[in-house]
């Protein structure tokens, strides 16, 4: 209740028309009828479990979900984010934290929706050039192996939202291969190692700890 | 009714002297006893006559109201003894009707029962009647007769019987299949004797030294082989003697009638030696086997003492009574109000079945001998003996009864009722000790609950004071409150609501690590992503600080749980954070050392008094406030580091550092490094393929 009344004072500041419900039953016939451009979703419902509603909102609506859970479920956010939810935030957390992540995911979805992906990608002095294939580190074109490039190109598409490990072996390896997350640390450790100028302090491939990585977008990415 | 009276007071009058009496024997009339109370000996063996002389002996001493004590001399429950059974049998009767029932070592019959008649103060020895073997009382009076003739101030009553039922001597090779091996060990002994005395005989020597080879003969084999074989061998003795040495020799005859005489000497010498070597053996034997059970039982008692745990103990006592005893033992050890279950990890082979479980539980309940062989649930495969203790049963022991008679043998039966005392006295122990280490815990526990108590109220109550303070002067005056000060206002919510967060989070952690509810959920993971990811989360504290991040190049993979590590260095940068200046910079570094991976926090702070480093993993414990801010933590941080680490197997420490400073530092086992991943090598561009 107290969260609810300060998500939406703030959200109301920011411009956003919030739609509230107590349940998970209320807030499923409320989307119903004023179907969500975005969905903020605790995880913790008084009357069932966060992830039946993603299933449920996921068969009808592409439309973010970013999920609000409390520290130390890192299963639940990856069994979140492995259904559908586009992110997730840890309480307690600051609303500039939450802004960003909305306004991440909106852009996500409208790149998305646009059915086309930018011809490149930018953020701080990392580069990726999608239509030619190659990436620059100020300037300074990187030599990727192929494995290392499909990683790269897999969080630029995603950028600014965590992929767990498993969409990343799903997307890099192809849905039958290992199901061991130490493919994905051994290989974003290597790719961080060229794209990152001090890889034991990132700035653009983050790791959440037990959940996956993010790729940084743009600077205003609250991290 | 006043007959009755007299005779109460009388006995009262004979107890009261009895009690008076000294207990050692007058010194003038050494041996001789001056008892006033009765006390029965009763001798049994293995004849059916002695069941009959058993009740006739209870019914006496019930009506003297006398204690009465049935002895068996003889073998004490050698596996070849036949007449075991049958004596078992005789003294389990004596004990169901109260008797006390001891076995004495074999020999001289008589001469055992009535010393040991002396020294237990024995008023009247009863016996059953010897029988018709005529043939005996040619070469020595019946045991009855040497009973009588012997017993001084002792009565004797013979309880009449159909056939020989006195108790018998039973030497050790005595009754079951005749060995051969004994009696061929004899022969050879009397050929050596003979080959002796044909020497002495060459020699010229006189006919006395002859026999005197053949005696030795028969001493050494009863010395070696025991009486039967010492028997045979008197008898061969004789004969060879005759066939070889006496004129005509090489033939049985005898021309001179003064050799019957030697002949006859020499088999009553014969005889006797063998008697007497025979008895000597045996006590020796019995020595040796009495010797053995102490040796045994000392051993276990130590084993015992040194083993703590209920299972450990039950564990050892089965293992080393298996093999002291020869058969197959179990501890039974009631569960957490449970039924009674095996304790042992061994699994001893002995069925846990219906019967067994019944007996087990019978046992436990009554705190009595059942089980096999006795005559409560005798169809369970093992004797069940209670593990007594003062405040009750704690346990039974069940002993494989393959041969149950035996195992009731009184002898071995006392033995095993040793043991069991031993094991339950060691359970004992244990539990009491537990008690104690229990006790001590909860004293310690108690300790640490009033100091969470104290702290986290004080810690609770300073931020949630703040918090509502800031926020109630906001709603009363907001408007009247100059806007920097209203900034002020809710920055200090925010901060003290964050610090409020903080300390749930910490106790939660501890609190889960305590109770073993978090467990780490291990994977592999790379050095450098944990450093990264832990000062990522801690960004905002960090913005402002100089920190420089070394993670040393090609080091192994850890495998760990990655978020509650990430914690540990979380924890760790944000004291550095707090115990430093802010222009100061802090260094995390991280190496691969002989076996170890080696990750440090360091800072430019004060550093750690040596107090302080010895208690800086304490629970809720905190040094003299010295952080930059003037705040103080909770006490929590470290110790869910110090906890996080052991639940790895990793340690850590915290030292000064060189130029000023503190660094801790933790250590991480580089385990088994899994396969390596396959690596495409091909070093492109970023072509895709």
């Amino acid at each position: 209740m107290p969260i609810r009344r300060f998500l939406r004072a703030t959200l109301s500041g920011s411009d956003y028309r919030v739609v509230e419900a107590e349940t998970a039953a209320e807030g499923m016939s409320r989307a119903t009828n004023e179907p969500p451009d975005l969905m903020v979703l605790d995880l913790g419902l008084p009357d069932g479990d966060g992830l039946q509603v993603i299933d449920w909102f996921r068969d009808w609506s592409s439309a973010p979900i970013i999920v609000l859970s409390a520290r130390g479920q890192e299963r639940d956010k990856v069994a979140a984010l492995d259904r559908g939810a586009d992110d997730y935030l840890t309480k307690p957390f600051g609303v500039g934290e939450l802004q960003a992540r909305i306004r991440v995911a909106l852009r996500n979805r409208a790149r998305r929706d646009s059915g086309e992906n930018e011809p490149a990608f930018e953020v701080g002095d990392l580069r990726v050039d999608l239509a030619r294939r190659r990436a620059f580190l100020a300037g300074v074109h990187l030599s990727l192996t192929p494995l290392e490039y499909r990683l790269l190109v897999t969080l630029v598409r995603h950028a600014g939202k965590v992929l767990t490990h498993g969409f990343i072996l799903r997307e890099v390896w192809g849905p039958n291969h290992s199901d061991d997350p130490r493919y994905v640390r051994v290989f974003v450790a290597n790719l961080r190692r060229r794209i990152e100028p001090n890889p034991a302090r990132p700035r653009y491939l983050l790791t959440e700890q037990g959940v996956g990585y993010r790729l940084v977008d743009h600077a205003d990415d609250a991290s | 009714m006043l007959v009755a009276l007299r005779e109460i007071a009388l006995r009262y009058a004979a107890d009261r002297l009895n009690n008076q009496m000294p207990d050692e024997p007058d010194a003038r009339h050494p041996g001789v006893n001056w008892p006033t109370v009765e006390h029965l000996l009763v001798c049994v063996g293995p004849s059916p006559t002695s069941a009959r002389v058993v009740r006739t002996a209870s019914r006496m001493a019930h009506s003297l109201r006398a204690r009465w004590t049935v002895v068996h001399v003889g073998s004490t429950g050698g596996a070849a003894d036949a007449g075991a059974n049958g004596v078992s049998h005789h003294l389990q009767l004596a004990e169901s009707l109260g008797a006390e029932a001891v076995v004495l070592p074999g020999g001289d019959v008589a001469l055992e029962v009535l010393e040991f008649a002396r020294s237990h103060g024995i008023t009247k020895i009863v016996i059953g009647k010897t029988g018709t073997r005529r043939w005996r009382h040619g070469l020595s009076r019946s045991l009855v007769d040497q009973l009588i003739a012997d017993s001084g101030d002792i009565d004797v009553y013979v309880i009449r019987g159909t056939e020989d039922a006195s108790a018998k001597t039973a030497s050790i090779e005595g009754g079951g299949p005749v060995r051969l091996r004994p009696y061929l060990g004899a022969g050879t002994a009397l050929m050596l004797g003979t080959g002796l005395a044909w020497a002495f005989d060459m020699l010229g020597f006189h006919e006395a030294e002859l026999v005197s080879a053949y005696l030795l003969a028969v001493t050494a084999v009863a010395v070696r082989l025991g009486r039967g074989p010492a028997v045979f061998a008197s008898f061969g003795a004789v004969l060879l003697f005759n066939f070889f040495f006496t004129s005509p020799r090489f033939t049985f005859e005898v021309h001179d009638t003064g050799y019957l005489i030697t002949f006859g000497v020499m088999l009553v010498i014969g005889l006797m030696i063998s008697t007497l070597t025979a008895r000597i053996r045996d006590h020796a034997i019995a020595t040796r086997e009495r010797e053995r059970r102490t040796e045994q039982l000392c051993q276990l008692s130590q084993d015992l003492s040194a083993t703590t745990g209920q299972l450990q103990i039950a564990h050892v006592a089965e293992k080393r009574l298996s093999g002291l005893l020869d058969r197959e033992v179990s501890i039974l050890l009631p569960g957490e109000r449970g039924p009674l279950r095996p304790a042992g990890t061994s699994s001893t082979g002995l069925p846990w079945n219906q019967e067994m479980q019944s007996a087990a539980a019978w046992v436990y309940d009554h705190g009595r001998i059942a089980g096999a062989g006795t005559e409560t649930h005798a169809n369970a495969p093992a004797l069940c003996l209670p593990l007594s203790t003062p405040e009750g049963v704690i346990g039974v022991m069940a002993v494989r009864a393959s041969d149950p008679d035996l195992l009731l043998y009184p002898d071995r039966r006392r033995l095993i009722e040793t043991f069991a005392a031993q094991v339950a006295l060691a359970l004992q122990r244990n539990r009491l000790s537990e008690q104690v280490h229990r006790t001590l815990a909860e004293a310690e526990n108690e300790r640490l609950r009033n100091a969470v108590l104290s702290s986290v109220s004080h810690d609770f109550r300073t931020p949630l004071a703040a918090i509502s303070g800031a926020s109630s002067s906001l709603l009363d005056a907001g408007d009247r409150i100059d806007p920097g000060e209203r900034a002020a206002l809710l920055a200090s919510i925010y901060e003290e609501a964050d610090r409020l967060a903080r300390l749930v989070d910490n106790l939660l952690h501890m609190t889960k690590l305590e109770s073993g509810q978090l467990q780490p959920k291990r994977e592999w993971n790379v050095v450098e992503d944990l450093v990264g990811s832990s000062l990522t989360r801690l960004g905002r504290q960090l913005a402002t600080r100089e920190v420089t991040a070394t993670v040393g190049s090609d080091l192994p993979l850890v495998y760990i749980d990655g978020v509650m590590v990430e914690l540990v260095l979380i924890n760790l940068l944000d004291n550095a954070a707090k115990y430093s200046a802010p222009e100061t910079s802090i260094e995390v570094e991280a190496e691969a050392t002989d076996g170890w991976i080696e990750i440090s926090v360091a800072d430019r702070g004060p550093g750690l008094t040596p107090e302080e480093k010895g208690r800086a993993f304490e629970k809720f414990y905190r040094g003299p406030v010295r952080r930059t801010d003037g705040s103080r933590g909770a006490g929590l941080g470290l110790p869910i580091c110090q906890a996080i680490i052991q639940l790895h197997g990793g340690r850590i420490h915290v030292e000064d550092r060189r130029g000023g400073g503190a660094r801790f530092v933790i250590g991480l086992a580089i385990e088994v490094q899994p396969p390596p991943i396959p690596v495409p090598t091909a070093e492109t561009t970023s072509e895709a393929p």
